[in-house]
């Protein structure tokens, strides 16, 4: 058996661990830059739609007395991470599937009152992390995720924990699922299935075999096993990361080389501190530039390029006068561009580097890493940049309504009296 | 110029010299001092370090810390002091706690089990007591406090 582990409105949660006013109010959270909300509580989902522009609903979030927040990333990563610790006390065996879901292995507690043991680990979340989960219990991964459907939606009726264990409940599940809210059906297949008058997962289920791996390939067979109960898909071990990356889109259009430049640098220097701190190594960069796709009406140019570095670095420096070389390469004149970002490829552990005979970084660039890091992380901001970084704060978010950064920052901790 | 004199340590103190490694402090402690030209018996036996994290953080993902910000437990606790709290503590008679009664922002109080109330150790402040129809929410136990001197 499989669960799915969900965080309830898991952004909105997070605000609200430390600040119970907001337990039962509306609440919105913004995406990097304040752009558009990412995250609703149940409460404000009726007056907000998902993705809607900020500045377009200021009005509606007065009215309405939403409470709008900026993204606190440092607040729900921390969080993230607590509640994925405490999960992985109860089985061997955890999938962390996204920031806010994991999926959990069961196989040997089938013994056990499965229901009661889904309330004891969202009772223990709850206690240690405060934060609301909802599981779903079925013999495949494809089935937890409708069974966490169904704790959720009929939250008190289940008390937020669904086992699908028999062929009956299964099947009355399946009617309920709309085919195009199956996991990982996608929206081509999706369309492709309703025309031909399959619109539940059960009428999927219901499909001959030969016909589903014609027309859907062996994807669309794997999920068809899936849903009829037979589990196919097994837990991914976690893995250090095959990329590292760090994009943006600007707040407003960049046209010069120079200014582009220092973006790109900034980027690099996040991935090769990302690289750092989970202690590996990248050997190929990639860097892309393009301009807005959306501004039909303006020249548009998109390139990208893929370098291959001497030897495995981690290295600000090194990365940043890649950098710059593949600037230097794909950079056009005459084109305002949007958007940047630099991928860290090629990603190996600490262990694993190799030594070169001709060429190897300089050793002085690993003690200068690790100083600055110590120094940067007891200030708690980037003070100590390289030199073709910005050192004013042009660049900094926008993030007018940003909430403490409760469990990772000395100067936020909550205050009680 | 002014010469700053650098204080002479006694013989009764030792420095003990401490190292980073990543996030966590070690102090390491060192038993008699070295000598030099023999060599040191005590190599033989691995260095014993002392870490506030293992003995005070025991479980990180249901530790937090909170700071006071104001004097409704004073003298128990004071503003500025950082509680070290923890989640996975029952509320037991007696204990301080981190409460939020209906939903109101988070206060740290004592609980009184027997007469069902949060109490304040200031008499200056009032307590607070339960009614059947509150909701206690409590966000964890105070178990430490770290205090300046």
């Amino acid at each position: 058996m499989y669960a799915l582990i969900d965080c309830n409105n898991f952004y909105a949660s997070c605000e609200r661990a430390f600040r119970p006013p907001l337990i039962g109010k509306p609440i919105v959270v913004l995406s990097n830059n304040d752009g558009c909300v990412i995250a609703r509580s149940n409460e404000a989902k009726a007056h907000v739609p998902m993705g809607a522009v900020y500045y377009q609903y200021k009005q509606v979030f007065k009215e309405q007395n939403i409470h709008v927040f900026s993204s606190n990333y440092p607040l729900y990563g921390d969080l993230s991470n607590r509640v994925m610790n405490v999960l992985s006390s109860f089985s061997p065996e955890i999938e962390i599937y996204s920031i806010d879901e994991a999926f959990m292995s069961l196989s040997g507690f089938e013994r056990l009152d499965l229901t009661c043991y889904g309330k004891a680990i969202k009772e223990k979340v709850k206690q240690l992390t405060h934060i609301p989960v909802s599981i779903g219990i079925a013999p495949t991964k494809a089935l937890s995720k409708i069974a966490n459907k169904i704790a959720k939606k009929y939250d008190s009726r289940t008390g937020g924990v669904y086992v699908l264990d028999t062929a009956e409940k299964r099947a009355k599940a399946l009617k309920w699922t709309k085919i195009e809210d199956v996991w990982g059906i996608g929206r081509k297949f999706s369309q492709k299935l309703i025309k031909t008058g399959v619109s539940t997962a059960f009428d999927f289920t219901q499909l001959p075999e030969e016909y589903v791996k014609k027309e859907f390939s062996v994807v669309g067979l794997r999920l068809q096993k899936e849903l009829q109960g037979i589990s196919i898909l097994k837990l991914e071990q976690v893995k250090t990361k095959k990329a590292i990356a760090t994009t943006r889109s600007f707040k407003s259009n960049i046209s010069d080389i120079e200014s582009l430049n220092e973006r790109l640098t900034t980027f690099a220097c996040s991935c090769a501190e990302k690289l750092r701190r989970q202690n590996s190594f990248c050997n190929m960069l990639m860097i892309f530039i393009h301009t807005n796709g959306h501004r039909k009406d303006q020249a548009q140019y998109s390139k990208n390029i893929v370098m291959h570095l001497p030897y495995p670095t981690h290295s600000d420096i090194t990365l940043s006068r890649y950098v710059t070389k593949g600037l230097n390469a794909i950079y056009k004149k005459g084109y305002a561009y949007k958007k940047a970002g630099v991928i860290a490829m090629g990603i190996s552990p600490n262990t694993e580097k190799q030594i070169n005979l001709f060429e190897n970084e300089n050793p002085k660039h690993e003690v200068l890493m690790k100083v600055m890091d110590r120094i940067n992380s007891r200030l708690g901001m980037k003070k100590i940049k390289l030199a073709n970084q910005n050192l004013q704060k042009t660049w900094i978010m926008r993030q007018d309504s940003l909430s403490c950064r409760y469990t990772t920052d000395w100067n936020e901790l909550l205050k009680v009296q | 110029m002014k010469v700053i004199k650098l204080p002479k340590f006694g013989n009764e103190i030792i420095n003990l010299p401490y190292k980073l490694s990543e996030n966590k402090q070690s102090i390491t402690y060192y038993e008699g001092s070295v000598q030099a030209g023999f060599p040191s018996p005590a190599e033989d036996f691995k260095e014993q370090k002392l870490s506030l994290d293992e003995k005070y953080i025991s479980k990180p993902d249901a530790t937090y810390l909170i700071k006071v910000a104001g004097d409704s437990m004073y003298p128990t606790l004071q503003q500025e002091d950082i509680l070290i709290v923890k989640s996975d503590e029952s509320l037991d008679d007696d204990s301080i706690a981190i409460v939020s009664i209906n939903n109101t922002e988070f206060t740290v109080k004592r609980y009184d089990k027997k007469n069902n109330m949060m109490k304040a150790d200031n008499p200056n402040y009032k307590n607070v007591v339960l009614e059947e129809e509150d909701t206690l929410l409590c966000l964890g136990v105070v178990k430490h406090l770290i205090r300046d001197l």
